[in-house]
């Protein structure tokens, strides 16, 4: 099933009187179920590709459709919406709010859903417990190692049960074990739990784990194959 | 280096700084005001009644009584006549009394003047609303107040009596013609004073020639205290000089009261004001820490970083001071050619108390000594414990720092 | 509240720069209090005073008394108002009153007075003038007895035991005169008053003036200034009740006498409301200071939280609870260290003694007792907090505005 349809994309940025050109003219089409990598060198686009895909940001021209749905008729409260329901987001670093406890930082978009203290605790812990991170839930982010805070974001990001997860870079800062075991983390469930995952990288452990490679280059689709 | 470390935040300098023009302004534009306004109206009543200086018998002002009266001799007349500064002077006699006509009996203060003289050291009368001011061609006239007039059930022309106890503790009476009438806007000077001539008052009190007092006008109201000095030293113990400090202690002290006030609220003020600069100062300092570790580590003393910081207190002190003194002046200059007039009834409230109902400024230097050395102390406070911090600071605290 | 939690720990983030502000607030919060219950004091110690020294809360005369004190104005049927207010559960008291203009003279001087006679058994339950005798004693049930202010006394050398004459018209226009002794000394406080109120026995001023049994003026006290207009409206009433006509009697309140004060104490009030401002300008600066810096250093914490999908209004919810917990603290902390301040001084007063001529001439006592009514509690509890919530506004919409991917890549 189509999830995700991307058509004549093309991302601007001005400054100074200079047109920058991040992205051009891209057409992609995402299917659910996914495990794929947004590959390429620095400054191609990557992480702007997956901002827009996520609604974060806006195309400069085309069109991004979630769902079917036309993603620039919508409003920003609609956005937000759509995000908390239907998207989960991993970032390269700083995924984390540092005044709450893991636990709570789990908890934290299915707080937003209202779900009640008892119900969201329950299933915070749960998939706590699933993704072997359940000791450290009381902690705070920064008494726990870079590898075990992406894990609280792996958590996070699926908590609420998205269609879609979207991962900047996710083992950026991690060394080459965690990088793996977070890996594993995220095919998993996957697998598990059919969430589509996209990622922005330019590690090999992700670009070889990946079951589909898009490679970017100056903003421009070069390569899209299924491995 | 000071200055770029203070525009690295342009918004949170630029509110600090406004901070600090906030509490500058309010400071300059209050103390312009009050002693502008002050001034203004002790330069009034001593233009209008009190007269700069005045000569009395030693005791009077304390307690004014015709007992206190004394003779002008031409001793005294001749140190009068070379005071540094006069302008003029006159003599007066004032008493207590009761003023009757057909059946109404009110008491009255009754002032004697002289109808030249008095003319060049008060403005009592420009007051004259009809008739004359009292004047050498009718001397058993009186000028007596509105309001009075109404009491009386009088109009001008008629003829009223008054009653004294004179110098010698008899009763004294005498009728006289009202010749005119005046209005203040005082109701206390329009119910209660009457004046008459100074030579006629002397027969009623029968003072044989005593006056109560001499009242002096000077060119320059700065100059009192000398010209108060020189008289002190050159008039004999029986007399004594007072200026308007002494003849209206009330005004002095709701002045200085006013004073105190003020200078309370805005030392509040501007501590509220200290705490927002020592907190973006604070900022500014410890965003830096690695920066300034790095620059310890390669050898600098802190000597040098705890400049940075002075600096840079300086530097968002000083702008902010400008700023607030530029705008506080613009405004003081602007009241002070367009006073800014009281209406309604506070108007006529001010009247009563004897002010003028109007704020004035004054564009005096004093304002912005004031200003300036208040709003400087504090910033320089604000300064303390951040400069403390940097005293502190070791390279690898500061590189380490998150 | 999970979001208000997390406000709560956003503030202690940085804790140095937290209490900074909250004690800029705490001095704010506290000097606003002090100033503003003693101003409260200053308005209703002058109004006491007024009222107890002499003008009473309400004054029944003849029409037309009040403007013009004629002698020959005496209240009509005195005798059966008198019966109606002795009969008034709810006042303290009520006094006859012979009031007239002379001159009294001593060996040394005379002065022009007003002259008040009373009956001091009556008197005493309408003015406090029998408490401020400071030498001598009040008026008792003998004749031609005298009491005058400290000022008057002095300004005519007298003592107490001394003789003076009183002059005045009569009801007829004939200058009349009579000798006092001097029994009792007082000293109001109130220059005005004290520089003119002499009171003499009720009786002696009817001699003196041929008013046989006549009075000009009935004072009556209530407790409480701002229950003049109550009682003049009872006073009315009761006059309808028993049949008197009323429109040859003027009934005038307090706030009637004196016009002008009232006017005062208004513009007192309204001026208390700019010191607030004032604070709360000056509090607003450094709120609005601290919370844009603490936004800014979030931004990308923000943007992740954007991108979770939190609706705007609940961070623009967060961020105001963050300055409104701020202000709430140092309110909270600022009106007890007022309190502690404000006790002391409320018990003992504050000293004016070194400008006691400005405060008599404003009709103060030297010593001030600041008081906190409901008015002043609750402007000091809520301007603050209100102010802290505003200053929240400007950063949150900054933070708002972002879009999402440029918050996140802000690091």
């Amino acid at each position: 099933m189509e999830i995700l349809r991307v058509e004549n994309l093309t991302k601007e940025y001005s400054s100074n009187g200079i047109t920058v050109r991040a992205l051009f003219d891209i057409n992609l089409k995402f299917e659910q179920g996914e495990f794929t990598v947004i590959a390429g060198p620095s400054g191609s686009g990557k992480t702007t590709l997956l901002n827009i895909i996520g609604s974060l940001d806006k195309p400069t021209f085309g069109k991004v459709y979630f769902l079917g749905e036309d993603l620039s008729q919508k409003n920003k409260s609609e956005l937000s919406d759509l995000r908390l329901n239907k998207i989960g987001f991993i970032f390269q670093a700083y995924n984390l709010i540092p005044v709450l406890t893991n636990l709570e930082n789990v908890e934290f978009p299915l707080m937003l859903l209202g779900m009640s203290a008892k119900d969201r605790k329950e299933r915070a812990m749960r998939i706590m417990e699933e993704l072997d991170i359940a000791e450290l839930a009381n902690k705070r982010p920064n008494s726990v190692s870079g590898g075990q805070q992406q894990r609280v974001a792996v958590a996070r990001a699926i908590v609420h049960s998205p269609i879609l997860v979207l991962a900047d870079e996710p083992t950026a800062n991690l060394d080459s074990k965690s990088a793996s075991s977070l890996l594993d983390l995220m095919e998993k469930m996957n697998t598990e739990k059919n969430i589509t995952f996209i990622f922005s990288s330019h590690d090999k452990n992700v670009i070889d784990r990946a079951k589909r490679l898009i490679l970017l280059k100056d903003g421009m689709v070069v390569q899209d194959e299924n491995k | 280096m000071a200055w770029r470390g203070l525009w690295r935040n342009k918004r949170r300098t630029i509110i600090t700084i406004s901070a600090v023009a906030f509490a500058t302004f309010l400071t300059l534009i209050s103390k312009a005001m009050n002693d502008g306004t002050y001034l203004t109206n002790i330069k009034y009543a001593v233009d209008s009644y009190t007269g700069y200086i005045q000569i009395n018998q030693k005791g009077y002002i304390d307690n004014p009584t015709l007992k206190k009266s004394f003779y002008p001799s031409e001793k005294l007349k001749s140190v009068i006549k070379s005071i540094p500064y006069l302008k003029s002077y006159t003599r007066r006699v004032v008493g207590d009394g009761l003023i009757a006509h057909k059946s109404n009996t009110f008491g009255v203060m009754i002032l004697g003047i002289d109808p030249v003289y008095e003319k060049t050291v008060s403005k009592i009368s420009n007051k004259i609303k009809e008739g004359n001011f009292i004047n050498n061609y009718t001397k058993n006239d009186i000028v007596v107040g509105a309001k009075l007039l109404e009491k009386l059930e009088a109009k001008l022309g008629d003829s009223i009596v008054i009653l004294v106890s004179c110098y010698d503790g008899s009763m004294g009476d005498m009728k006289l013609r009202i010749g005119g009438i005046m209005k203040s806007g005082q109701v206390e000077t329009d119910a209660g004073i009457i004046y008459m001539h100074v030579e006629k008052a002397q027969d009623l009190f029968a003072l044989d020639g005593r006056i109560s007092s001499i009242v002096i006008s000077l060119n320059d109201f700065d100059k009192i205290s000398i010209a108060k000095y020189y008289l002190e030293k050159n008039l004999g113990n029986e007399l004594e000089v007072s200026d308007w400090t002494k003849i209206m202690p009330e005004l002095k002290q709701t002045m200085d009261m006013d004073s105190v006030n003020s200078l309370i609220f805005l030392g509040i003020l501007i501590v509220i004001v200290g705490f927002g600069i020592l907190n973006t100062i604070l900022m500014s300092v410890t965003e830096r820490f690695r920066e300034f570790g790095v620059i310890l580590a390669l050898g600098a003393r802190n000597i040098k970083l705890i400049w940075v910081v002075i600096f840079e207190t300086i530097g968002i002190s000083f702008i902010g001071l400008l700023i607030g003194l530029v705008l506080g002046a613009a405004l003081n200059y602007y009241v002070y050619f367009n006073p800014i007039a009281i209406t309604g009834i506070m108007a006529d409230m001010y009247a009563d108390l004897g002010f003028i109902p109007a704020i004035y400024t004054t564009v005096s230097f004093d304002i912005y000594t004031y200003t300036i050395s208040y709003i400087l102390i504090v910033c320089f406070l604000a300064m303390v414990y951040p400069v403390y911090k940097i005293s502190r600071l070791e390279p690898l605290k500061g590189i380490r720092f998150t | 509240m999970f979001i208000a939690k997390l406000a709560w720990r956003n503030i202690w983030r940085n804790k140095r720069r937290s209490l900074i502000v909250i004690l800029s607030i705490v001095v704010g919060v506290s000097a606003s209090l002090l100033n503003d219950s003693y101003g409260v004091g200053i308005m209703n110690q002058m109004v006491d005073n007024l009222i107890k020294s002499h003008d009473s809360n309400v004054q029944i005369h003849k029409s037309g008394f009040r403007d013009n004190k004629k002698v020959n104005d005496v209240i009509p049927n005195f005798n059966r108002i008198s019966s109606i207010l002795a009969k008034l559960k709810e006042i303290n008291g009520y006094s006859e009153r012979v009031i007239c203009f002379g001159l009294i003279s001593s060996a040394a001087n005379s002065s022009g007075v007003s002259i008040v006679g009373l009956k001091p058994e009556l008197e005493k339950n309408v003015t406090d003038i029998h408490k401020k005798i400071i030498a001598g004693r009040y008026l008792s049930t003998g004749r031609n007895e005298i009491v005058l202010s400290k000022k008057v006394a002095e300004k005519l050398e007298v003592e107490i035991g001394d003789k003076l004459v009183a002059v005045a018209s009569d009801i007829n226009g004939n200058v009349s005169s009579q000798m006092f002794r001097v029994v009792g000394i007082y000293r109001s406080g109130i220059s005005e008053y004290d520089n003119i109120y002499v009171y003499i026995p009720l009786a002696d001023a009817q001699e003196m003036l041929n008013l046989g049994n006549n009075i000009h003026e009935i004072a009556v006290s209530i407790e409480g200034y701002r229950k003049s207009s109550e009682l003049k409206a009872k006073i009315l009433s009761e006059f309808n009740k028993n049949d008197i006509v009323t429109d040859i009697y003027e009934v005038s309140t307090f706030q009637e006498i004196m016009p002008l004060m009232m006017a005062f104490l208004d513009v007192y009030h309204q001026w208390s409301y700019i010191i607030y401002l004032i604070i709360g300008i000056a509090v607003l600066f450094g709120v609005v200071n601290t919370m844009l810096m603490t936004v800014m250093e979030r931004i990308n914490e923000f943007g992740v939280i954007m991108s979770i999908g939190i609706r705007r209004g609940k961070l623009v919810r967060m961020i105001i609870y963050e300055s409104l917990f701020m202000g709430l603290i140092g309110t909270i902390i600022g009106f007890t260290v007022g309190l502690l301040i404000y006790y002391p001084m409320s018990v003992n007063g504050v000293d004016m003694s070194q400008f006691s001529e400005s405060m008599a001439s404003f009709g103060l006592p030297n010593q001030i007792y600041p008081e906190l009514n409901m008015n002043v509690v609750i402007n000091t509890l809520l301007i603050i907090p209100l102010v802290t919530m505003i200053a929240g506004i400007f950063p949150a919409i900054k933070a708002i505005r972002l879009q999402p991917s440029e918050a996140v890549r802000f690091v």
